[in-house]
């Protein structure tokens, strides 16, 4: 008998400019942590990471570095670079906002709002899907300020609307159509693949639509360790692009724009000084001042090691970078928890091919 | 500049030290030994790929496949509920067939599935206060949002214990200990009669000692076995009612299970989740495990076990389902088949619509068409 097949539908990208290819393999990734319950390792994370130098070469890498990722929204930073020049109205925490994956809390929808309000426009632009905000506190706090009828998903609560109210702000102040910012070839994403390609160092191989609707490039994970930590370094380049420096310095003046107040991109912004910034399926970035740089692909899309791995490698590769003394708490406010009735049981580890970079 | 060796060691202590645990640590397959189980693509482009281990075994508790490595070691978390459920009514936990049903699943902790508990709880003359499992909240918005409405603390409702996925199965304990004259304080404890008939029942289900308890989440003990005995083990309750049908001797306790599992799906997870859409809708025993276990078993007692490497929960119900219609075929209405795995396989989505599918890979592909 015929096995029932998988889900029946097989999207060809409409968009794609090269042959579509994959990801790295099982057997080419490496374990990255590993999750141990009561001196038993229930999980294992498998993935690939790289870290860049302030030049962009290679320092170090663990499985396959120069194999093809979807970034996601570790790119945010770069695309906030892309509405920058195209004159987005953007200040201050509105650039974080931008950069950034928010909970949708009040803040967070308000930022956002603001952002549009200034471009002449509202919340029925944007073009990413409604949603809720991401914590139960963030919906029930909600519920608390809905007027009659109760409270309503939003576009701004989606956590890219930060993102995609500076598209729409530049390309109102560009003087680009506002109806159609998400296509790729509209100026604003054009905009992006020309930064990509300039902080990246390499073409982007393949487009994908993100969750959010925008466009979703595919790069090397080198490519994008290298395009963060250019971003990182700006402020301190005398050769940078003022965009850049505008991004580094609102992701590390107004790190809860970029997450959450206890979230873990914000929580290491805030305590380190360095960039940080998840993507969907896995991704982690971090960036040191002087332009060090992680990139992490967990293979499984999950968010175990990301955090862990791009911090040690960071303190590895650019100690001086890094307040050594926070680091530990910093490392065990971002580490998941491994919890049995409330308390710890286990702990998220490093596995050997990590450690062995750190010997 | 490098770490200084003092910075280095203080870090990589800070990671690795933990009690009992070392770079020979125990533990679940190796990454080597993992087979591929699954891979997400988004416009064409693999984007993520999920590795584990999968056992089918048969009618008579054989092994009928694997794919990867055939005889991992898991912990079984919360794919164990249906034993740990029978245990509580071998020790005369007076639980309706509803009860039972929610004491064998991971709820969504609904205010249907928090007063079905409650009920659990007062049949024993105890209330939510003997409950030893975290606090949590509702898994759904509109829970929540119902809660927020309906609260009468001032400053907003807070997470209860009812509402933790296990507290159905903690009600039970708890009704047990109660009927059997058990403490109730520590209903958790490994060496508590209550938890030592759960041992029991896992070795005489799943014919192998469970060899190490950790904790679970929710505070219970957290046996580890070998994926095929959690098949094994399984398949024997699925096949409990039919096999009493034979006229075979059957521990009654599993007919109870199996039947309460399959009338009343929506205890043991929730109206739209996928353990409630296999058994409402194929009438297949179904439960999932955190960190990454599903085990789904047929009347006929065919089972299947997977276990993904990186615990996560995305490829297991697309892998359960293929391998137990391959390996159980007259068992599987195939057309309804494919309406529940069209709804229990993630979405790959751009802007709300499809951009992308989960697929599953070679080693899994291998052992369906062989």
């Amino acid at each position: 008998m015929p096995a029932p097949q998988q889900h029946p539908d097989q999207f060809e990208s409409h968009q794609s400019a090269r042959k579509p290819s994959a990801t790295f393999t099982v057997n080419e990734a490496v374990e990255l942590v590993h999750v141990v319950r009561n001196g038993f390792i229930e999980s294992r994370t498998i993935g690939s990471a790289v870290v860049t130098a302030p030049d962009g070469s290679v320092l170090a890498s663990l499985g396959s570095p120069d194999s093809l990722v979807y970034p996601r929204s570790t790119l945010k930073p770069l695309q906030a670079i892309a509405s920058l020049r195209h004159g987005a109205r953007l200040v201050e925490e509105q650039i974080a906002l931008a950069c950034g994956s928010h909970r949708g809390t009040a803040r967070h929808r308000q930022t956002a709002a603001t952002v549009l309000s200034y471009a002449g426009m509202d919340e029925s632009f944007l073009q990413c899907p409604p949603a809720w905000p991401a914590d139960p506190a963030g919906i029930i706090e909600m519920a608390g300020d809905a007027g009659p009828g109760g409270p309503r998903q939003t576009p701004l609560a989606y956590n890219c609307s930060g993102k995609h109210a500076g598209f729409l702000s530049a390309a109102k102040h560009g003087g680009h159509d506002v109806g159609t910012y998400l296509d790729l070839d509209h100026p604003i994403q054009r905009e992006v693949a020309a930064v990509l390609e300039e902080y990246c160092g390499e073409p982007v191989a393949h487009w994908g639509v993100d969750g959010c609707g925008a466009p979703a490039p595919v790069l090397s994970l080198t490519g994008l360790a290298r395009g963060i930590g250019t971003v990182a370094a700006a402020p301190h380049r005398r050769d940078s692009e003022v965009h850049a420096a505008s991004v580094a310095t609102a992701m590390l003046e107004h790190p809860w724009a970029v997450h959450g107040e206890t979230n873990t991109n914000t929580v290491v912004i805030r305590e380190l000084g360095v960039l940080a910034k998840l993507g969907a399926d896995g991704v982690m970035v971090m960036a040191a001042p002087d332009g060090t740089a992680v990139a992490v692909k967990a293979l499984d899309g999950g968010t175990r090691a990301g955090n862990l791995v791009a911090l040690v490698l960071l303190a590895q590769f650019a100690p001086e970078q890094i307040d050594l003394e926070a680091l530990p708490g910093v490392l065990d406010s971002v580490a998941p928890k491994i919890l049995g009735r409330g308390q710890p049981v286990g702990r998220v580890q490093l596995a050997r091919p990590v450690l062995d970079l750190l010997d | 500049m490098l770490l200084e060796h003092d910075e280095r060691m203080a870090l990589t202590n800070s990671m690795t030290t933990t009690p009992g645990a070392s770079s020979t640590t125990p533990g679940v397959f190796a990454q080597q030994d993992a087979a591929e189980l699954v891979h997400l693509t988004r416009n064409g482009q693999v984007e993520s790929r999920h590795s584990g281990a999968a056992v089918v075994t048969g009618p008579d508790g054989g092994v009928l496949a694997t794919v990867g490595p055939a005889d991992a070691v898991v912990f079984g978390r919360s794919a164990l509920k249906p034993l740990q459920a029978i245990a509580s009514l071998r020790l005369g936990a007076p639980l309706e067939s509803r009860h039972i049903a929610i004491a064998s699943g991971s709820h969504r902790g609904s205010s249907r599935h928090r007063a079905l508990v409650r009920e659990i709880l007062a049949a024993a003359g105890l209330d939510k206060t003997a409950l030893q499992c975290p606090r949590a909240w509702p898994k759904d918005r509109r829970e929540l949002l119902k809660m927020a409405a309906r609260t009468r603390r001032p400053d907003g409702p807070r997470p209860n214990r009812l509402a933790f996925n296990c507290s159905g199965k903690h009600a039970a304990w708890l009704s047990a200990c109660v009927a059997a004259g058990l403490e109730t304080e520590s209903y958790l404890e490994p060496d508590h009669p209550l938890q030592q008939e759960v041992f029991r029942v896992i070795e005489d289900y799943c014919g192998t000692e469970p060899v190490h308890v950790g904790v679970d989440g929710c505070g219970g003990p957290a046996p580890r076995l070998a994926l095929a005995g959690l098949a094994r083990g399984f398949g024997r309750v699925a096949s409990a009612p039919e096999r009493a049908g034979r006229g075979l001797p059957i521990d009654d306790h599993a007919i109870q299970v199996a039947v309460s599992m399959l009338r009343h799906p929506w205890a043991v997870q929730g109206r739209n989740s996928s353990n409630t859409r296999i058994m409402r809708e194929l009438g297949l025993l179904a439960k999932s495990g955190a960190d990454g276990v599903l085990v789904v078993a047929a009347p006929d007692g065919t089972a299947v076990a997977v276990k993904t490497l990186d615990g996560a929960s995305r490829a297991t119900n697309l892998v359960a389902l293929n391998l137990l219609a391959r390996f159980a075929p007259d068992q599987v209405d195939l057309p309804a088949l494919r309406n529940v795995l069209d709804a229990v396989t993630p979405k790959v989505l751009g802007r709300g619509q499809p951009v992308g599918c989960a697929e599953l890979a070679e080693p899994v592909l291998g052992v369906l068409s062989a």
